[in-house]
């Protein structure tokens, strides 16, 4: 604040947070004889009312019997001696105080004083905390990430309690605004990689970023590709997991959902519960998801292939049913396995964003009755529909959201390659999967890599109390995750 | 992609090393390996591929000793450096077409047994062009991209490899006596003939200087090159206990054969399902080749964007693996160009070595 002008700071405030009507400003009086004329200003609907009444105007208005006039420090003896909340602080560039008010706190200003107090007094309505929908655990905590950024940074600080935990905050949006917080362990994390992060965030220069998913898209490296960069995910428990692995969580406001870099491939095929179910049960389950991930791509393409090329290698008892299943069916094979594959998209990507109630319908309409009539239409066989089930029922063992919808594309390029060249085709198109996974990075960190250590983490998953060291994919700069403790009360025989 | 994080990254791992020289000579070489060797040495086949070995042990060594004195320069810059600029970089380019020479074989080997069994439908060239296109694009990575599909297809390989284990049961003892029955010379003469199926070890001499621990690089290439005789002994040994050696010659790719005595419950034809799966591991190593070629032209080119090299050898690899025609002339065309770059090579390396010891190292 340039001088102490009560009326010329108020001017100065309101210019900086834009003629917006939400503002409020209360003007008072405080102290005894000759009263100071002073003001609160705060933006409404970000605020806690029932504080500022309580803890600002009550305190400065009721209970100062004394003059204050020619008081130096006002604001700082102002904080000790009245206002009886925690977070308060005397601020006096006026940036930083509109930045203040923007984030829901109020500003007392004083007449004649060229410092402003900040109150802490954030508050406003937000969704609770509850059960992220789409990342549910049976066994494992029941808390998820909401829109609010403190709320979402306390979620991650109340279970980690190690003093190394860092957060830091940045800004992205011109217009917006929103925080951006990474949060990282310190003396885990790879600074190289933070450091590329921390890059790659500040020189994002766009008006707003909404949301996570389009931050991760201005900061990554491959806009082209169909996989994943970053692992998203609604969980803080899982979050705080992929921390202790050297990542980095990073936050933005406004989005229930968090990034996690640097991300590598194998990681989409973990899920939650993999680490609180049994060893054994855990690791049946990801060769599963494997399975599924392998099936969805190749199945439809090498069914067609099957039927279009290779007959010869039709399993003998199998041929007679197919056969009389295609008779009097127009469609090419090819054509008929792309109609299904793009009736089953149709109906997800239709009910996606269906009220619950019409999705039934939706349901029953699309996988029932279309099903049903398909067949007895001549339009697909019914072996084609199994095939097609199979493949669509496989994409939802993928626990990633974004590598299931990445996997999903995939086949359709597959079946191009089967139609034109058969297994030739499904061949190449391996292949190049392969060579563009193996090309991807993350943050400088290799997609698709294998390392000996990582593999008890990997395609199946080790008991707990073996993995003693961090992966060894994501760079760290301490590698030991624990000790062999069990040798302690394990009985040598 | 900035920041030391990735510089780290560039190089390869031990076991990307290693593999990638696995990778390398592995192709679809092994599938009618037995052929040649069989046709020479009768039953003591597999002798002759075990001292065969000796090959690839010799460009070991011979790397050791360079990288030794050279860890950071590939032999391509020694060679510019002991041979003067002009006669060193023609050598490299016959070094290179050696590599050029090794892709488009293994890709018209491929092309030829995919039309046999699987694709008759597609023209060569159809098949040709497009194989290209994605050979072109792995070879144009990095190395580290390279070192990751090998490392991935290692592991199938080792699968495929050892899946005719079942043929053990089906056979007889009589196909592989008497052991040493066919006499000294022939095995020597049949040793000569598998040295042919060793070549792609000599990749080592250019990519030692890219390993991160060069102190692993004489013991992770022994162990691999070990490994690719034991692989090629196993081969051949079973090729030879299942079909004995009269019937080996028969086939042009005796160890699918071999692979038709695995059965598997619904599937009808596990060979189809072995050359699929090969399909991987042929494209991996002509991706490795195809990046050596490249990569010695960048270097001759006076570093050339890799990308432009691409383009302008795709049509002279599509057009060199049309040219080799049919199996039998391929094979035929390759029972003469085959000596001369095994004996090109092992002069190229050994003068080279030579050099190095007579003229001293470092200090250069």
């Amino acid at each position: 604040m340039e001088n102490g002008d009560l009326f010329g700071n108020i001017e100065l405030i309101t210019n900086g947070l834009g003629q917006q009507g939400s503002m409020v400003v209360k003007h008072f009086y405080i102290g005894l004889d000759q009263p100071l004329e002073a003001a609160i200003i705060y933006v409404n609907g970000i605020t806690n009312k029932d504080i500022v009444d309580r803890d600002i105007l009550n305190p400065l208005m009721m209970h100062i019997q004394e003059n204050l006039n020619g008081k130096a420090d006002i604001g700082d003896y102002l904080c000790k001696r009245y206002i009886s909340m925690s977070n308060t602080l005397v601020e006096s560039d006026l940036n930083s105080v509109v930045n203040y008010l923007k984030r829901g706190k109020t500003a007392v200003l004083i007449n004649g004083a060229t410092e402003v107090i900040i109150v802490d007094t954030t508050g406003g309505v937000q969704r609770a905390i509850m059960e992220p929908m789409n990342e549910t655990a049976a066994k494992g905590p029941r808390d998820g990430f909401v829109e609010n950024l403190e709320v979402n940074i306390s979620l991650i600080r109340r279970k980690v309690k190690d003093k190394h935990l860092n957060i830091e905050q940045l800004n992205v949006g011109s217009r917006l605004q929103s925080d951006v917080a990474l949060v990282y362990i310190n003396d885990v994390v790879d600074k190289q990689v933070l450091e590329e992060l921390r890059k790659r965030i500040e020189s994002v220069n766009v008006d707003a970023i909404l949301s996570a998913g389009k931050l991760e898209q201005f900061i990554e490296s491959y806009a082209y590709t169909v996989f994943p960069q970053a692992f998203s995910t609604e969980r803080p428990d899982r979050a705080i997991g992929n921390m202790l692995e050297g990542r980095i969580i990073v936050l933005v406001e406004g989005t229930p959902m968090v990034l996690i870099y640097p991300a590598i491939f194998m990681q989409f095929f973990q899920a939650v519960e993999d680490y609180t179910e049994r060893t054994v049960i855990s690791s049946f389950v990801r060769l599963l998801r494997l399975m599924a991930a392998i099936i969805v791509i190749t199945l439809p393409s090498f069914y067609l292939t099957l039927i279009k090329f290779n007959t010869e290698l039709i399993p003998i008892k199998f041929v007679t049913p197919i056969v009389q299943s295609r008779v009097g069916i127009a469609l090419t094979p090819f054509l008929e396995i792309l109609a299904m594959e793009l009736v089953v998209e149709f109906l997800r990507e239709g009910g996606l964003r269906l009220p619950t109630k019409i999705a039934q319908t939706l349901s029953l309409v699309g996988g029932i009755i279309i099903g049903d009539t398909a067949i007895q239409s001549k339009m697909v066989s019914p072996t084609t529909l199994l095939v097609v089930g199979v493949t669509v029922i496989s994409t939802f063992l993928i626990p990633s959201y974004d590598m299931s919808l990445s996997i999903r594309i995939l086949r359709f390029p597959m079946l191009m390659l089967a139609n034109i060249m058969g297994i030739f085709g499904i061949a190449i198109g391996w292949f190049l999967i392969l060579v563009h996974l193996s090309s991807l990075d993350s943050l400088g960190v290799p997609y698709f890599e294998f390392h000996k250590s990582d593999l008890k983490d990997t395609f199946i998953r080790a008991p707990l109390w073996k993995m003693n060291k961090r992966p060894e994919g994501i760079p760290n700069q301490d590698s030991i995750r624990q000790t062999d403790f069990r040798n302690k009360f394990k009985q040598k025989r | 992609m900035e920041g030391s994080a990735n510089k780290k990254q560039s190089y390869l791992s031990v076991s990307q090393f290693a593999l990638i020289i696995f990778g390398s000579i592995v192709g679809v070489g092994i599938l009618s390996l037995p052929n040649g060797v069989v046709k020479v040495a009768h039953q003591d086949g597999w002798i002759s591929t075990l001292v065969g070995g000796v090959y690839p042990l010799y460009v070991v060594m011979i790397a050791r000793y360079i990288s030794k004195k050279f860890p950071n320069d590939s032999i391509l810059i020694l060679s510019k450096k002991y041979f003067g600029r002009l006669l060193g970089s023609i050598f490299n380019l016959v070094f290179a077409t050696y590599f050029i020479y090794i892709a488009s074989m293994i890709a018209s080997s491929y092309t030829n047994l995919m039309r046999n069994y699987i694709v008759g439908f597609l023209t060569p060239f159809k098949i040709i062009a497009i194989l290209f296109i994605c050979i072109m694009y792995a070879a144009s990575g990095d190395l580290k991209v390279i070192g990751r599909i090998n490392e991935v297809s290692f592991y199938l390989t080792i699968l495929l490899l050892l899946s005719p284990i079942v043929a053990l049961r089906l056979s007889s003892m009589s196909n592989i006596f008497p052991v040493f029955g066919s006499g000294f010379s022939t095995i020597v003469k049949g040793s000569v003939e598998s040295t042919f199926g060793y070549s792609g070890a000599e990749i080592i001499l250019l990519i030692y200087p890219f390993l991160k621990e060069k102190n692993k690089m004489l013991i992770s290439s022994l162990i691999s090159v070990t490994l690719v005789i034991v692989i090629y002994v196993w081969s051949v040994f079973i090729t030879t206990y299942y079909l004995g050696p009269d019937i080996v010659s028969k086939s042009y790719w005796s160890l699918l054969l071999v692979m038709g005595s695995v059965t598997i419950t619904v599937v009808n034809n596990y060979k189809y399902i072995f050359m699929f799966l090969w399909s991987l591991i042929a494209f991996k190593s002509m991706s490795i080749n195809g990046y050596a070629s490249i990569h010695i032209l960048k270097d001759f080119t006076n570093k050339m964007e890799i990308k432009k090299i691409c383009f302008l050898m795709y049509p002279l690899f599509v057009y060199l693996t049309l040219k080799y025609g049919n199996e039998t002339s391929r094979q035929s065309i390759g029972n003469i160009v085959m000596p001369c770059y095994i004996i090109f090579n092992l002069l190229y390396m050994t003068v080279i070595a030579v050099f190095i010891f007579f003229k001293g190292g470092a200090k250069a």
